[in-house]
This record gives structure tokens, C-alpha cells and sequence, in this order.
């Protein structure tokens, strides 16, 4: 009976720091920035990954597009080129 | 030399006057202008008067823009056609956060939150506080926990905030966020027994039946910056292979012995952001200053702080070039060496003189000896100083 009140005296005692820590703005403020602080740390590391992999998937992509208007130019070029030549040809035919 | 609120209202007044708030540093300026007219209101004129200039320039202040996000990003890139424009977009895109400085006066209605008691509003708005904006690592988000701290007396919280405050304020390119704003709290609030190590008075310690006088301080980063530009040669990190966080700020422990497991990575954090962001403004400051700045220098001036924020000088050898985040012991063999400065920290002075020809300088962000005399020092010495409380 002496050991479960004993046992009883402690356990509220227990409580009371807790709730009296609990109610210290310092102790809840801390917390709080910790907190913060691992958000922060997850929303770099989440941004990071984000532009690694966004600039593999578009490196490519804009690669892709860079040489389909490298290859346009170059036919355009080209039949510019031959509009050229024909028309001198036509020009040298029919004169 | 002891200051009134009156002395610093009068001071701050030509001070505040060119700062601009379209400028980030000069922003986070005022902001801590406002935060110590926030703790410590006076009656007198030139608290009005100051008052008045750093209300008008704050009223032009409005926060620009939103936090990164993965979407953002996203779209961002999506625009992007070819690799001109990807490389413009990885540079708009570069960087997870807006400038920390931009975010300060945000901080004033915090400090006024708390100087009215309403903690439950308090709590709520630092909670919501923009993704981006690191104030729990910043010097405004640790001088708040201070105060709290030292309100609540909990004194080891207030021995490891005061540390890294002073980590903080110790990169700022002002001296008045350490010397006035921290220092005035400290002065007003905080007694001797709760200071830590970089705050106290001078301290012997004997190695091999030699008597070594130690005095700890913190180089303030502006001097370091200027005086590798003095110096010509680009600035350079020191080396760190070793460097723990808790080598110079002690680690978080609250009344009820919790420690708080992150605290030495948001320590560690707070000062890799702090160095590299003092870094960037003040190099470029510097750059564009510098025929000015080396006229106005001399080889082997620095400037450091001692005590609660007194701001004094030291002479070095004219080679001798401390890294950046130097802080540790100035180190004498002569006991009366350290005498004008131990009273200064005594009597909590806002400065105090220059001394020159000491033994040498111990750096505790590198564990390295620094500018030694021809005697040397033995390394025996580094090991009972690495020791921080």
C-alpha cells in the first residue's frame, strides 16, 4: 500500500514537471524551431531532387528540340540552296 | 565606456538616415533598429525622432515574391525550349530561398508580440511564417528565444542562444546587431555567472608548470573580409576537416535535461549561413570599395568583440591573415596583460582598447595556432582551451 502510494507521488510529480515544462515558452519554442528546422531541411533536400532530376528530363528534352531545329534550318538551308541552283539553272536554260 | 538609451537614440539617428529599403542589408539594418526600439522604448526626443525615420522607411517595405516550390520548378522548366533557355531558368531557379535579409521587418511585430505578453499569437504567427524564411537559425529568431529564456530563467538555454547569437551577429556587416542590440540585452538582463565562454573575462591556464592568460573573442567578419582585400588575395575558407559546431556553441539542454538532437545541425547551419551570407554581401561590398578601403586600413588591424558586445582592436603581424569564423583565446604570458580588457568586460563596457604583442591567437573554428611569437606555444594549450562552457 506504502510502495503503490509512493509509486502514485512520483508518477504526479512526473506529470507536473512535464506540464510545467510544457508551459514554458522557451521549452515550446525551441521545439517549434526544431521542428522548422527539419521542415526546412526536408523542403531543400525535396527542391534539390526536384531540380536534378528536372534538368536530366529537360537536358534531354531541349537537346531533342535544339537538333530537330538544327536539322529544320539545315533543310531549309538546303532548299534554299536548291531553289538557288534550279533557278540559276532555269535561268541558264532559258536564256 | 557605458551608453544611455539616450547616447544610442542620438547615435542611431545620422545612422538610420542613408539606409535604404530597397537595399537587403540596410533593410535587416533597420529592422534591428526597430527591434531595439521595441525593447527598449524612452521617452526622450531622439527616440521619437529615430522612431519617426524608421517608420517612414518601413512603410515602403513589402515582401516580393513566394517561396520555390517543386511546382514552381516544374513550370518553370517546362518553358523551357532550348538550352539557352534551360540555363536561365536553372539560374532564376538556383537558389531554394529568397534572400534571408529581406524578411527582418517581418520579425518586428514578433519582438512587439512578445513585449505585449501574447504568446499564444506569438506562437501562432511564427508557425506561419513564409516556408523560405529560415528564423529559427536567424539572429532575430535566436535573440526572440533569448529573450523568452532569459524571461523564463532558463539559463542553459540562454548560455547556448547567447553563443550562437553571437555566432551570428559576429557575420552581420554592422556592428550594431552584436555591440548594441545584442550586447545592450545581454548588458540589462543577462547575469556574469550565464555568459558563455566567448563573453567572460580572461582565464589562466598552466601547461608544463607554465602559466598561460586566455582571453576569449570573436573577430568580427567585416574586418577579416577587409583585410584580405587589404592583403590582395582572394578569400579563402579555413580549413575544417574537424570543425564540430559544439567545438564553439554548446549544445541545446533544456531545464528538464532534454537535449534537442538537432540543435547541433541547426547550429552548424546557422553558422555555414551566416559566414557564406557576410561572405557575399561583404565581398562585393568590398570589391567595389576597395581603393577606399585600403587607404583607410592598415595590414594586421582587426577588430574584435569582447565581453558583452565591447568592441575592441587587436595588432597582428602584418603577414598574418585570420580565416574567416575566427573566434577563440588571445593568448599572454604576462598576467597583467589582459587587465584594461578584463575591466571592460567587468564593467560591461561598449569598447575597449588595442593590445598587441601577445604570445599568439587560438582559433577555435580550425584548432590552429595563429601569429605566435618566436617562443611558440605548446599544443598541450589548445587541448584545455578546446574545452567550451
Amino acid at each position: 500500500m506504502e510502495n503503490e502510494n509512493i509509486v502514485s507521488n512520483v508518477q504526479e510529480v512526473d506529470t507536473n514537471l512535464a506540464s510545467a515544462s510544457n508551459t514554458l515558452l522557451s521549452h515550446q519554442l525551441l521545439s517549434l524551431y526544431q521542428d522548422k528546422f527539419e521542415q526546412g531541411e526536408a523542403r531543400h533536400k525535396a527542391l534539390d531532387q526536384a531540380r536534378i532530376s528536372l534538368n536530366q528530363t529537360h537536358t534531354a528534352r531541349v537537346e531533342q528540340n535544339l537538333k530537330a531545329k538544327n536539322s529544320l534550318v539545315l533543310k531549309i538551308k538546303l532548299t534554299a540552296a536548291m531553289v538557288v541552283i534550279g533557278f540559276l539553272a532555269w535561268s541558264y536554260l532559258t536564256r | 565606456m557605458a551608453l544611455t538609451l539616450d547616447d544610442y537614440y542620438s547615435q542611431l539617428i545620422p545612422l538610420a538616415k542613408p539606409l535604404e529599403v530597397n537595399d537587403a542589408e540596410d533593410l535587416q539594418t533597420i529592422a534591428y533598429y526597430a527591434i531595439f526600439m521595441t525593447l527598449f522604448p524612452d521617452s526622450s526626443k531622439y527616440y521619437t525622432k529615430l522612431k519617426k525615420i524608421i517608420d517612414k522607411k518601413l512603410a515602403r517595405y513589402q515582401l516580393q515574391g513566394s517561396p520555390l516550390t517543386t511546382e514552381i520548378m516544374e513550370q518553370a522548366y517546362n518553358h523551357a525550349k532550348f538550352p539557352e533557355d534551360l540555363y536561365r531558368q536553372q539560374q532564376i531557379t538556383k537558389e531554394n530561398d529568397r534572400n534571408e535579409a529581406l524578411f527582418a521587418p517581418i520579425a518586428i511585430e514578433l519582438f512587439s508580440l512578445w513585449v505585449n505578453g501574447d504568446k499564444q499569437t506569438l506562437k501562432s504567427k511564427i508557425s506561419t511564417l513564409p516556408a523560405d524564411y529560415p528564423f529559427y537559425q536567424s539572429l532575430e529568431g535566436q535573440l526572440l528565444l533569448l529573450l523568452v529564456a532569459i524571461d523564463e530563467q532558463q539559463w542553459d538555454i540562454v548560455r547556448s542562444t547567447l553563443a550562437l547569437c553571437s555566432v551570428l551577429a559576429q557575420n552581420k556587416p554592422d556592428l550594431f546587431p552584436y555591440q548594441s542590440l545584442l550586447g545592450h540585452i545581454i548588458r540589462t538582463k543577462v547575469p556574469a555567472e550565464y555568459l558563455p565562454w566567448m563573453m567572460k573575462q580572461s582565464k589562466q591556464v598552466e601547461v608544463n608548470g607554465e602559466v598561460f592568460h586566455c582571453m576569449p573573442f570573436m573577430m568580427t567578419t567585416s574586418s577579416i573580409i577587409r583585410q584580405f582585400e587589404v592583403h590582395q588575395r582572394e578569400i579563402s575558407f579555413p580549413d575544417v576537416k574537424t570543425f564540430n559546431a559544439m567545438n564553439i556553441v554548446p549544445q541545446y539542454q533544456d531545464s528538464t535535461g532534454r537535449r534537442y538532437v538537432s540543435g547541433s545541425s541547426l547550429i552548424a547551419a546557422s553558422m555555414t549561413n551566416a559566414t557564406m551570407h557576410s561572405l557575399n554581401v561583404m565581398g562585393a561590398a568590398a570589391q567595389v570599395a576597395v581603393q577606399s578601403i585600403m587607404k583607410a586600413l592598415q595590414k594586421g588591424s582587426w577588430s574584435v568583440f569582447i565581453g558583452a558586445g565591447a568592441n575592441a582592436k587587436i595588432s597582428s603581424s602584418k603577414d598574418v591573415l585570420f580565416p574567416l569564423g575566427t573566434c577563440g583565446y588571445i593568448i599572454s604570458r604576462d598576467s597583467t596583460f589582459f587587465a584594461d580588457w578584463n575591466n571592460a568586460v567587468e564593467e560591461r563596457k561598449v569598447s575597449a582598447g588595442k593590445i598587441k604583442n601577445y604570445c599568439g591567437v587560438y582559433n577555435l573554428f580550425d584548432d590552429s595556432f595563429y601569429d605566435e611569437s618566436k617562443q611558440g606555444l605548446p599544443e598541450q594549450l589548445k587541448e584545455a582551451l578546446r574545452k567550451i562552457d
